[in-house]
């Protein structure tokens, strides 16, 4: 784990364990030339964020931290909030009272993408004060406006023991860019995050999200992931680390198009006993598509519970989903369980609906809504609509 | 005729199952259709209603003097049949409101009230079909085939595994359907019979061939008794 001194200075360590790393592949998905990417560019139109119906009503309902290209274009927290001590600030004006959570669930020479993070020196850091409830939901949005530019942002939150943070990130492209998010997120013990994202890239966009999250003993962290468009490539892998009695539940919803490759999954270790993860994937793949799909339950202490379920719907014949779960225990009292299934929409279904009317595109719209569905657990109503929106708006490009 | 099926063979699964039948609906009729278990009446009704997974090998059907045929369901549905199906697929994700939803868009506001019809508040927001009880399934088939307004409304089985208050409640929702449509009905016990208000012909299938076809009243009775053996021939039977 790395530390960091008091001085809201780099620390020289990890910036060159940064600096060595630059040219290390990740372990999964395209590998990307990150040199290509090294121009600088400062954005503005944040208008593809409106698309996901984020506008300055949300952005000024409580905290909000914007970022075009490299350009933060607004950090605003709510006065009711920073009175509670919440506190929402670039990360490089926070270093100095971060010390031992940066870089502490993820390292930072994992590979190039987690560097690049590092030496951008950009993002948002989040804490929410002991037993303070945050029940409007923060946004922080990444977009990228500029073609052929990388946007790497590390972003550090840190919720405390008893408290409370609804968070939304959503990212979005206009034009085709390597987007680097390196998200860190500590859940106190006893506190309650629900991490919402909401990503629709431009075609082009390679995206590396990398993130890491710890739940202290008794929380509890609820974790949706909409993706209308990947992009050109997608490479992500959320690992987190469940304490005792807390839980984890996880569902994602990914649309592939085009040519776009994507390797995606979530890793769950159960190490506090008690503990529960419950990870939902679903992945729809269209024209010419490839999917990899990872879930991972691994089980370290006595009662812990785990399931997996991941469905892939395959809306072309030249594409491909391949799903790898994979369960470990090391409690014989853990229970851990996976299902997985690949399939087109189901024909009896179709023939079904069409007997009450619609036409064949009617149905199969109607069939890969229900697909998309996934169950909400509790939410903020402005958070419930955006996901449901998304949702539907994903279900229509996939059939559109 | 309303509904018109000439010399219809039709293949489910590599295997002839309709060996040539024939069968004409008038305007507000209503028919019976019985037969052993596995004898084609499902079949049958499938490809009336055109749907997926069976093949019409030969002969041809026609609606309203139209040769709908070759027709896909929705546009046979959409001229005015509907069907309830006995095995219904269960859709996860797509709730009943959902499919109501999509049928009153195409079909309008139901003319009449059919809450006391049948009971489905608490399922409306669930997945179509999927945990539903027997009966439940029953009712809302019942439901989305009246809420389709049809002029020929294919019932598979109304009837089986119905308590006798739902049952009540089916037959009531089939009479008002009767006011406006013709009805070909399957049934193996007959439960339904007693609580509809008009019967006028029966049917009886064996072995995908229509061994007796002729009035309601004398043809009933007969299969109730005796079962499907020796029907064929009896007096007031037609072979079609
Ligand atoms: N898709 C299929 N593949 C193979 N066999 C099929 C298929 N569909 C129907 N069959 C067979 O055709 C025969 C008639 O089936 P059908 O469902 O029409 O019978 P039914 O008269 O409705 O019987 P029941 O009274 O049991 O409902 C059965 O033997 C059935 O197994
Ligand atoms: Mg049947």
């Amino acid at each position: 784990m790395a530390s960091v001194g008091g001085k809201d200075v780099r620390p020289a360590d990890i910036r060159g364990r940064a600096l060595r790393a630059l040219g290390k592949r990740s372990t999964y998905g395209v590998d990307v030339d990150v040199a290509k990417y090294l121009g600088v560019s400062k954005g503005k139109s944040t208008d593809s964020l409106t698309k996901l119906g984020i506008g300055r009503r949300e952005l000024f309902s409580s905290a909000s931290y914007v970022q075009a290209d490299e350009a933060v274009l607004q950090t605003f927290v709510a006065e009711s909030l920073r009175s509670l001590g919440v506190t929402m600030m670039p990360l490089h004006e926070a270093l100095g009272r971060i010390g031992r959570y940066y870089w502490g669930l993820i390292d930072v020479d994992e590979d190039k993408y987690t560097a690049l993070a590092e030496l951008s020196g950009q993002g948002v850091y989040i804490k929410i004060p002991r037993d303070v409830h945050v029940k409007a939901p923060i946004y922080t949005c990444f977009v990228i406006s500029t073609a052929g530019i990388a946007q790497p942002v590390h972003n550090l939150v840190v919720v405390e023991d008893g408290a409370e943070l609804n968070l939304v990130t959503a990212c979005s492209s206009s034009a085709a860019g390597l987007h680097v998010g390196v998200t860190e997120l500590y859940v106190g013990a006893g506190a309650k995050v629900t991490y919402t994202m909401i990503h629709n890239w431009a075609e082009g966009t390679h995206s590396r999200p990398r993130t890491g999250a710890r739940l202290a003993d008794g929380s509890r962290l609820d974790m949706y992931y909409v993706n209308l468009n990947p992009g050109a490539s997608l490479q992500t892998m959320p690992t987190v680390e469940i304490g005792a009695r807390s839980s984890f539940y996880s569902a994602s919803v990914l649309l592939a198009s085009g040519s776009s490759s994507l390797d995606v999954g979530t890793s769950a270790m159960v190490s506090g006993e008690g503990g529960r993860a419950e990870i939902i994937s679903k992945i729809i793949a269209r024209d010419t598509s490839d999917v990899v799909s990872r879930t991972e339950i691994l089980a370290r202490a006595p009662g812990t519970r785990g399931h997996t379920e991941c469905s892939g719907l395959m809306l072309s014949d030249d594409a491909s989903i391949r799903t790898i779960p994979a369960l470990e225990s090391r409690s014989p009292t853990a229970e851990l369980s996976h299902e997985a299934a690949i399939g087109r929409v189901d024909e009896e279904a179709i023939s079904y609906l069409m007997a009450r009317g619609l036409s064949e595109d009617e149905a199969i719209a109607l069939l890969v809504r229900g697909f998309a569905i996934i169950e909400l657990g509790e939410l903020p109503l402005p958070v419930e609509k955006s996901l449901r929106s998304a949702l539907r708006a994903l279900a229509i490009k996939a059939t559109g | 005729m309303l509904l018109e099926v000439h010399d219809l063979h039709v293949k489910a699964g590599g295997d002839e199952i309709i060996r040539g039948i024939s069968l004409s609906i008038g305007e507000h009729e209503t028919h019976i259709l019985m037969g052993p278990n596995g004898s084609g009446k499902t079949t049958l009704l499938k490809a009336i209603m055109g749907l997926r997974g069976i093949e019409i090998e030969d002969g041809h059907i026609l609606f309203n003097g139209e040769d709908i045929t070759w027709k896909p369901p929705h546009v046979r549905a959409r001229m005015g049949l509907a069907m309830m199906f006995q095995n219904p697929p269960r859709i996860k994700g797509v709730t009943l409101s959902d499919v109501i939803r999509e049928i009153e868009r195409r079909y309008g506001k139901p003319e009449d009230d059919l809450g006391n019809l049948v009971e489905i508040s608490s399922l409306r927001n669930r997945s179509l079909h999927v945990g539903y009880s027997g009966g439940e399934i029953k009712q809302v088939e019942i439901l989305l085939t009246i809420l389709q307004k049809p002029r020929l409304a294919l019932l598979d089985e109304p009837d089986s595994g119905v308590d006798v208050e739902n049952l009540r409640r089916l037959g009531e929702a089939m009479n008002t359907m009767a006011e406006r449509a013709s009805l070909l009905i399957i049934t193996h016990t007959g439960g339904i019979l007693k609580y509809l208000r008009k019967v006028d012909k029966a049917h009886v299938i064996v072995e995908g061939r229509m061994i007796c076809s002729g009035h309601s009243e004398e043809i009933i009775p007969l299969v109730l008794e005796n079962g499907f053996d020796g029907i064929s021939g009896r007096e007031g039977c037609a072979t079609g």
